[in-house]
Parts: C-alpha cells; structure tokens; sequence
C-alpha cells in the first residue's frame, strides 16, 4: 500500500489590516491600568464539600515496565502495579484532583478560613520508595515548600515539569538524602514528576495560590472543608488517564462538566455531598 | 506581429505569478493547538485562530519585517530593530550595503522560518534542530528554568554543537553573529508568547475572542501581560549565570580518583545513565522535553495525530558517550562544570545534589576528561582485543 504523504494543515494567515489596528490597540493600552477583572462578591461563611468518586465496570490494571536496580524496584521479582488508574473493589476511584479555580484575592480573610493559615507556608514531604513516588497525585499550596526525600538504596532524581506558572527543576537525590523544591507560583493544572534514570516512574503534581483543593483516597473520598460560601465557586476535577472530568453521573444524573468545571454557590454551614460515578471507558475498561 | 509580441509579453508576465519562492510566513504552531484541544478542550474556532494570527502579526510583525513588542517593557538589551532587519527577510541586502536576510542564509534550512526546528533537512537529524518556541535551550550558564544569556547563544553560535548537524559561525562578522542572536531570541520569544496566549485561549468558549476591537482595551491588558511575562524572563537571565569557583589544587592522580569514585558513587550517580562503561548506554529509553511536548511514551499511538501535523517523529535522548570526549555544550572545563552543576535543560540530566561540593564537582570534570585517554577509549590495533578482521 502506498504510503499517503502527511498532508500539513495550511496555515492561518494574519490580515494585515486588522494586525495593525490591534498593534496600535495594544501599543496604546499597555502599561496602563488593567482591566482589573471582576470584582467578587465577599463571602458570607463557611461550607464544606465532600463526596465520593467511583467507576462503573471493570478496569485493568497493568504492572510497571521496571528496566532496571531490579533488586530495589521490582523486590523479589514483583514489578510494582500500574497507578494510572487505581480502582478498589467496589470501584472506588483514587487520585482524582478537585481543587477551585475561582481566581481569589489571597490577603482577604473572608476568603480562606483561619484553619488553612498553618498550611499557608512550611514544608511537606514527598518520598519515593522502591522506585514508585509514594503520593501518585500531590496537590500542594504554592507557598509550601517541597522536601523530596529518597528512601531508595539506589540514586533518584526529581523532574518537575510544570509547562507555566512554577518552577521547572530536576535534581539528583541521592540514597537516603533529599532536595528542596520551591514551587515559586501557582500552576494552573497538574503536571508530571518523573525520575529520569528510572524513567517508567511517573507522579502528578499541582500547586495552588489558594488552599481549596483535594486528592481522593483509596476509598475514593475527598473533602474540602471550609470554602467560602454564599459566592459561586469554580471546581475544576481532573484523573491523569481521561485528564479533565466532563461526563459524569453526579447523586444520580448524567452530569456535564464543560472543559472540567462545576460550580457551586453554598450556603454558610451547608455540606455539598457529591456521588460521582464515572465510565469505565474512560479508564481503558 | 508587435500584437502578438506584446500579448505574450504579458501572457508571459501573467504566467509568472507565482514563481520563485513563496512568501515567507510564520506558521501557527498547530501542534501545540491540537495538543490544548485534546487537553482541555479548547474550541480553536477558525476565527479564533484568526485572531491569533492577527495578535501574533501585531506584537513580532512578519518574516520578512519583524516588530519588537512594544508593550511598556525596556527591550533593548534583548534586541534593536536594525539587527532584527539584517537577520530578517530574504537573503541580500540593502541598498547602503548591509546585509539582509542572514537567518535565511544560514539558520532557515534547520530551524525553518519559524524557528520551530523543522526546517526541510530537520527530519535527517539526530539529533533534532532546535525548536526555539519551548523557551528551551540546553548548553548554557544559567539555571535550568531560566532562558539562557547573551553569551551563552553566542558561544553556541561561535562554535557549533559538536556530534550534531549544528555547525560552527566564527567566519561571519560580529555584528552579522549578533543580529543573529537577536533574530534567535526574538523568534524564541515570539514561540513562547505564541504558546501562552494557545493556552489562555483553550479555556475560550467557541464566541470568546483573543481580540475583538470593540473591547480592545482589556483584551490589550491581557496580552500584554502575556507578553511581559515572557520579555522579563529573558531580560533577567542576563544576571542569572552560575558562579564557578576556583577549580582545588592538588594531585591530577589524586583528583582523577576522586571523580572516579563519585561517577560510580550513589551520590553523583552518574554511572545510572551514563553506564559502568562511560559509553552514555545507561538509560537509553528516554525522550527529551521537545519530544515529550507532544509524545508520551506511556501513549505512544497519540504521535501521530501529532505527526500529522508536522510534528517530528520522536527520538530517544542518548546520554553522552564520556569515552569519545567530544562535549556538545563546550569543552572547556567550565563547560562541563556549568553541565554537572546546573544540569542541561531539557534533557533527563540532573543538576548535582546539594550534598556535592563545588570541588567534588570539579574532581568528576578531571574525571571526566581523564575517560577519552583512557586506553579502552582508543582502539589501538595493537591490543588483540581490538584487533579485528577487516573486510
């Protein structure tokens, strides 16, 4: 069979009419004030978010193709499973990211509740351990620091790759050392940690400016307590294997979630309780 | 008769429109689109694409006559017009004698006119040209995340990339090489801007626009933070090098020993890819960040889609052979002090942990050089191992 020639798109052409009067459009706002977004609403308490997510059906789940220190990464022969898609026997879904994207401002109080203050800077720990990352999803604020530590004989190394937003970085940690990761800002949505000598290890990461934001467990449970209530607030939900979450069935109702996004408008001292279950098509079921 | 002259006069005339080479225009960087669109959904309507067009001609002008942004940021320690004008455009010059058209005279064929590293000869090349619009540059004094210096373009523009199809560019003149480290650092910077303002866009529902001149004055706001954002970058990695301090003194032996034990050590680690051999066959499997901007190894059927687009087939990241002691990044022993301590951008290397000492790294650079002097790096035809048939 004859090969057919890759046929390239043609390429969009600018007019360069209209680009000059956008240049002159730019060239004359810039360094002007912006445009200031919207200005939100204040909050008027409190609510929590809380729920479950599941998979409908059968899902596979494979082992990792480990090449390498065999002896520390596949102990006794036994290669360590997939975590692409982590699924109890009762189709609890883990790993699944929730965190709101509603842009905050981050010094008013009436937006992030006196429990998240100690969360606001410090540090956390992400270890790795017979050559998997122990958390498979991190969510982390962007003003916390990142200890990564390796409880491996063998060297790892740390490749953050977020494409915007924070610090790219990539470090060797040595057995039984760690290194300091500094996220810098906030990233809009979650992006890879790989180890570039055992390169079949592979974890997701996010950092947040604002403290709203949840991984299920291995019940597939998630909460987020004290979100501001009585203003809408955007969720965005996202699983490494179908990314941003847009068909779902929530409490019951085949649900669309456009691009990811839900939003809600709680009232003060109210828990949203959200059943979610997901096609096991979405996970390669 | 004189009817007939003049009418093939102009049939020959009509005939000819369209010969030569076709206009040079940037191409709109469909991959990265498509990759936003599978993604996060973004809508990347026809008129959405427009827009783009239009805002990306607006900031960086067009090949053959390129604007730098003028968007309240102090650009003239990246560029100056009358550099970019001598890089830009058609090969030739203009009529006081400067030349003209330089990056299409020597950079085009690799890096193509976008600077997106396609460039006709680019599927040849192992590894690939360079495609400036990640930002991303690997042989440099910086820290990983941060673009690279004036110096650091230039050296690689002096020398060339050794083991690569990069070739050296020390005959030129000085100011021809400099403009074209500025038309390389405009195109990088129009790339960058190009991909951030995709990704606001994928959030766009299928009415947004980029830019609609009825509300042009929040749109400008928006793009130009765009814009800022990637300029400041690269004007502050001009302060960005990593200091070296002074190499130790003592005993080469002594030195030579040290880096040996830290190349096998679990500290340094490099032996983990470079392999017990120095032959870089210690991790072989891995794909650089160019590659992984549109392929993921766990996926490998989603190339093509990619492919299709004019993306470049993915090729493995082999790391260095120590043995053959030729450095891509310079082989100066700074060079491969910057390589160990900073890491190479892009690429599976680290930079070293803390726990390594500047003069431990400086013990791995003795090393280092010591491996192609090394007598299995050389095969004599001497030594009966080495010594086979030829056919």
């Amino acid at each position: 069979m004859a090969m057919t020639p890759p046929r390239y798109p043609a390429n969009v052409a600018a007019s360069e009419k209209n680009a000059e009067r956008i240049r002159d459009s730019i060239e004359a706002n810039s360094g002007g004030p912006g445009g200031g977004g919207e200005v939100l609403a204040d909050p008027n308490g409190w609510a929590t978010i809380t729920g479950t997510f599941k998979v409908n059906g059968q899902v596979p789940r494979g082992v990792v193709n480990v090449e390498k220190d065999l002896e520390v990464c596949a102990p006794g022969g036994q290669k360590p499973l997939s975590e692409e898609a982590v699924v109890g026997s009762n189709g609890e879904l883990s790993n699944v990211l929730i965190y709101m994207t509603t842009k905050t401002d981050p010094e008013n109080e009436l937006w992030e509740h006196p429990s998240y203050a100690a969360n606001r800077a410090g540090e956390l720990e992400f270890d790795q351990k017979a050559c998997v990352f122990m958390t498979h999803v991190f969510a982390m604020r962007s003003t916390q620091k990142l200890k990564i530590l390796n409880s491996d004989p063998v060297g790892h190394n740390a490749k953050i790759s977020p494409d915007r937003g924070a610090n790219q970085f990539n470090e060797t940690i040595p057995p039984n050392q760690f290194a300091m990761y500094d996220p810098g800002g906030e990233s809009p949505g979650a992006f890879t940690v790989e180890c570039t000598i055992h390169p079949w290890m592979r974890a997701y990461m996010i950092t947040r400016d604002n403290p709203y934001f949840a991984v299920t467990d291995k019940d597939g449970k998630f909460e987020i307590a004290n979100v501001p209530a009585g203003v809408e607030l955007e969720f965005r939900v996202w699983h490494e294997m179908p990314g941003n979450l847009k068909q779902v069935n929530l409490n019951g109702a085949d649900t669309t979630w456009k691009k990811g996004y839900f939003k809600e408008n709680l009232e003060a001292g109210s828990t949203k309780d959200m059943q979610v279950v997901l096609s096991n098509s979405l996970f390669g079921g | 008769m004189r009817a007939i002259a003049t009418t093939s006069a102009i049939l020959g005339m009509v005939l000819c429109v369209g010969c030569g080479a076709p206009i040079a225009e940037f191409q709109q960087n469909h991959v990265y689109i498509l990759k936003q669109k599978n993604e996060l959904d973004g809508a990347f309507t026809p008129q959405q694409r427009k827009d783009l067009a239009n805002v990306m001609e607006a900031l960086f002008g067009t090949p053959d006559n390129p604007h730098i942004p003028q968007t309240g940021v102090d650009t003239s320690s990246l560029f100056e017009q009358n550099k970019l004008l001598m890089a830009a455009g058609p090969y030739g010059s203009y009529e006081d004698g400067r030349p003209r058209g330089l990056y299409r005279e020597h950079c085009v064929h690799c890096h193509g006119v976008t600077g997106d590293g396609k460039g006709p000869t680019a599927q040849f090349l192992n590894p690939y040209p360079r495609d400036y619009r990640l930002g991303k540059f690997k042989f440099k004094s910086t820290p990983s995340a941060t673009p690279p210096t004036h110096e650091d373009l230039r050296l690689i523009l002096y020398n060339g990339i050794p083991d690569t199809a990069m070739p050296s560019f020390k005959l030129i003149p000085g100011d021809e090489l400099e403009a074209l480290i500025q038309y390389v650092r405009y195109l990088s910077i129009r790339g960058t801007v190009e991909r951030e303002l995709i990704f606001v866009m994928a959030e766009y529902g299928e009415e947004e626009r980029l830019f609609d001149e009825t509300i042009g004055a929040e749109q400008a706001e928006e793009v130009t933070d765009v814009v800022n954002a990637v300029l400041e970058d690269w004007i502050a990695a001009e302060g960005a090098s990593l200091e070296i301090p002074p190499a130790p003194k003592g005993e080469k032996a002594d030195m030579i020993a040290k880096g040996k034990a830290l190349f096998y050590g679990d500290i340094a680690g490099c032996v983990k890819c470079h392999g017990d051999s120095a032959l870089g066959d210690g991790q072989k499997t891995d794909y650089d960040d160019w590659a992984k901007d549109y392929f993921d190894p766990k996926k490998p059927d989603d190339r093509y889609q990619y492919i299709a687009l004019g993306a470049l087939e993915p090729q493995n990241i082999i790391p260095r052979n120590l043995r053959a002691g030729v450095y891509r990044g310079g082989r100066r022993p700074i060079d491969l002090y910057r390589r160990i301590a900073n890491g190479i951008t892009g690429t599976p290397m680290p930079k070293a942990p803390a726990s390594l000492s500047p003069d431990d790294i400086w013990h791995l650079v003795h090393y280092v050089r010591s491996l192609p002097r090394e007598t299995t790096s050389n095969p004599y035809q001497h030594v009966p191992a080495n010594n086979r048939e030829r056919h």
